[in-house]
C-alpha cells in the first residue's frame, strides 16, 4: 500500500480535478509508482493503488473530496467544493425548490371569435415595399440636396453676376435627372403596395405626407419641363427668368420633401 | 380604528365557484413602446376576459384581446404594428393566470401575483402579473396592474424609423372592471 504523503497527494489531485481528470489517471499512477520504485516493486503497489484510485475518482464523480484514509461521506451530503462551482444550494433537497407553475390547461373563454381574414404575405409584402420606400426616400433627400446645391452655383454662375462658365451645367443636369428618377420609382413603390388593413381616418402625419409628397411631385414635374425650356433658351432675354422661376420652384420642391419626409419621422 | 374598519367592510371575498367577467366598456388595456424620438401610448379598444374562484383556493384568471384592435392613434402605425405582430397568423393575445387567495376566498389587501403564461405572436413564456383588487363604488371588482413584455422574447420583430428599431421593452397598463356573472 501507498501511504504518506505521496498517496496523500495523489488521491487529493484526482479529487480536486474531478471526474475530468480520467484521462490523467494513469499517468499519475506511473508518476506515483517511479516515486515509490525506489523503495517498493511495482508488482506489489499497482493492485492495491489502483483500487484505491479507482475509489476515490469515482468519490469525486459523485462530489466527495477526500483524504486517503477518511471515511466517504454518507449518500446525497456534499460540502459544496468538489467542483469549485458550488452556489451553495447543491444539497438543497427537491421538495425546497420553487413550486412548480400552477397548471393552466383551463379555458374560461371558449373559442374566440373568427379573426378577420388577413392576407399574411400583402402584409409582408407591403412591409417590405414600404421599407424600401423610406430607404430610397432618404436617399432621394440627398439627391435633391445636391441638386438643389449645384443648381444655385448653376444659377449663380449664369445669371447672378458670375463668370458664366457653365462648369455646374452637367453636374445639375445628372442630379436632377436621377433626383427624378428615384422620385418617381420610390413614389410607385408606395402606390403600387398593397393596400392597408386600416385606412387613416381624418388628418394624420400620413395625410401630411401624402399632400406633401403630391406637391413635390408637382413641383418635381414643372422642374423637369422647365429646366428643359430653360436650356432650350440659350442667348433668348427670357432664359434668366425661366430659370429664376426653376430656381424658385426648386427651393419650393425641396421644401415640400423636406416636409414630407418630417411627418414621418418627428 | 377607523380605517381598519373600513378596510373590513370593503375586504374582498371571492365565493368558491364564483364567476367575473371583464366589463370591456370600463376596463381597458394600455402599451407604451419607445423609440428614441418617439413615445407611443395605444390601447386596445376590444378585449373579453373571466375570473373564476376554484374549490382548491385558488382564482383562475384569462383575458383576451384581439391584436387587429390595438390602435396608436395613427392609422399608419397602427398598420406597421399589425404587420409586425404578424396578426394574419397569431390574431390574439391571452394571457391566461392562476393566484392563490387568503383564507375563505379573501383577496388579499395588498398586492396579489397571477403567475401564469402569455400567449403573444404564437409564443408561450411564463409571467408573474403583480396586481392589486379593489371594490368599486359600482360594485364591480377592479384590478390594476401593469408589467413590461420583452419583444424579442416574444420573437416579434421591431419596427424601426430610420433604420433604428424600436425598444425591446414594451409596457402593459390593465385596468379591469370584473363584474359577477358570465356575459
Amino acid at each position: 500500500m501507498v501511504s504518506g504523503p505521496w498517496g496523500t497527494a495523489v488521491v487529493l489531485f484526482v479529487c480536486l480535478a474531478g471526474p475530468g481528470s480520467a484521462s490523467a489517471a494513469p499517468r499519475l499512477l506511473e508518476d506515483e509508482l517511479r516515486v515509490d520504485d525506489e523503495l517498493r516493486t511495482p508488482e506489489l503497489v499497482r493492485p492495491a493503488l489502483l483500487l484505491r484510485l479507482e475509489q476515490h475518482m469515482r468519490e469525486a464523480r459523485y462530489g466527495g473530496l477526500l483524504l486517503a484514509g477518511e471515511e466517504p461521506a454518507p449518500a446525497g451530503k456534499s460540502d459544496g467544493k468538489s467542483d469549485g462551482k458550488s452556489d451553495g444550494k447543491s444539497d438543497q433537497k427537491p421538495d425546497q425548490a420553487k413550486p412548480p407553475p400552477p397548471p393552466l390547461d383551463f379555458d374560461l373563454l371558449g373559442a374566440p371569435p373568427p379573426p378577420p381574414k388577413i392576407d399574411e404575405g400583402a402584409l409582408r409584402l407591403r412591409r417590405t415595399m414600404l421599407t424600401v420606400h423610406q430607404g430610397a426616400g432618404f436617399g432621394l433627400v440627398a439627391l435633391q440636396l445636391a441638386t438643389t446645391v449645384v443648381g444655385q452655383l448653376n444659377y449663380s454662375d449664369r445669371f447672378a453676376g458670375g463668370p458664366s462658365t457653365g462648369r455646374y451645367q452637367l453636374t445639375h443636369k445628372v442630379l436632377a435627372y436621377s433626383t427624378l428618377g428615384v422620385f418617381a420609382t420610390d413614389g410607385l413603390v408606395a402606390l403600387l403596395a398593397p393596400a392597408p388593413l386600416k385606412r387613416s381616418e381624418g388628418f394624420d402625419r400620413v395625410t401630411l405626407h401624402k399632400i406633401a409628397m403630391f406637391t413635390a411631385a408637382a413641383g418635381m414635374l414643372a422642374e423637369g419641363i422647365l429646366g428643359a425650356v430653360t436650356a432650350s433658351r440659350e442667348g433668348y432675354l427670357n432664359q434668366q427668368g425661366l430659370a429664376t422661376v426653376h430656381l424658385a420652384i426648386g427651393y419650393t420642391t425641396l421644401a415640400a420633401v423636406a416636409v414630407g419626409v418630417g411627418a414621418l419621422i418627428f | 380604528m377607523a380605517p381598519l374598519l373600513a378596510s373590513l367592510l370593503l375586504a374582498v371575498t371571492l365565493a368558491p365557484g364564483s364567476t367575473l367577467s371583464v366589463d370591456p366598456a370600463t376596463s381597458a388595456i394600455r402599451f407604451h413602446i419607445v423609440h428614441k424620438l418617439h413615445k407611443v401610448d395605444g390601447q386596445a379598444t376590444q378585449l373579453e376576459g373571466r375570473a373564476v374562484s376554484r374549490d382548491d383556493g385558488t382564482v383562475a384568471a384569462m383575458v383576451r384581446v384581439p391584436l387587429a384592435t390595438l390602435q396608436t392613434g395613427e392609422a399608419n402605425r397602427d398598420q406597421h404594428m399589425l404587420e409586425a405582430l404578424e396578426v394574419g397568423k397569431y390574431p390574439f393575445v391571452v394571457f391566461k393566470g392562476v393566484a392563490r387567495l387568503g383564507p375563505g376566498g379573501d383577496l388579499p389587501a395588498g398586492p396579489l401575483t397571477l403567475d401564469g403564461q402569455l400567449d403573444l405572436h404564437g409564443v408561450q413564456r411564463p409571467v408573474s402579473l403583480p396586481l392589486t383588487v379593489a371594490r368599486g363604488q359600482d360594485g364591480g371588482l377592479r384590478a390594476k396592474g401593469s408589467f413590461d413584455v420583452s419583444l424579442d422574447a416574444y420573437k416579434i420583430e421591431r419596427p424601426s424609423l430610420l433604420f433604428v428599431k424600436i425598444d425591446d421593452g414594451c409596457r402593459i397598463d390593465f385596468d379591469l372592471v370584473l363584474r359577477e356573472g358570465q356575459k
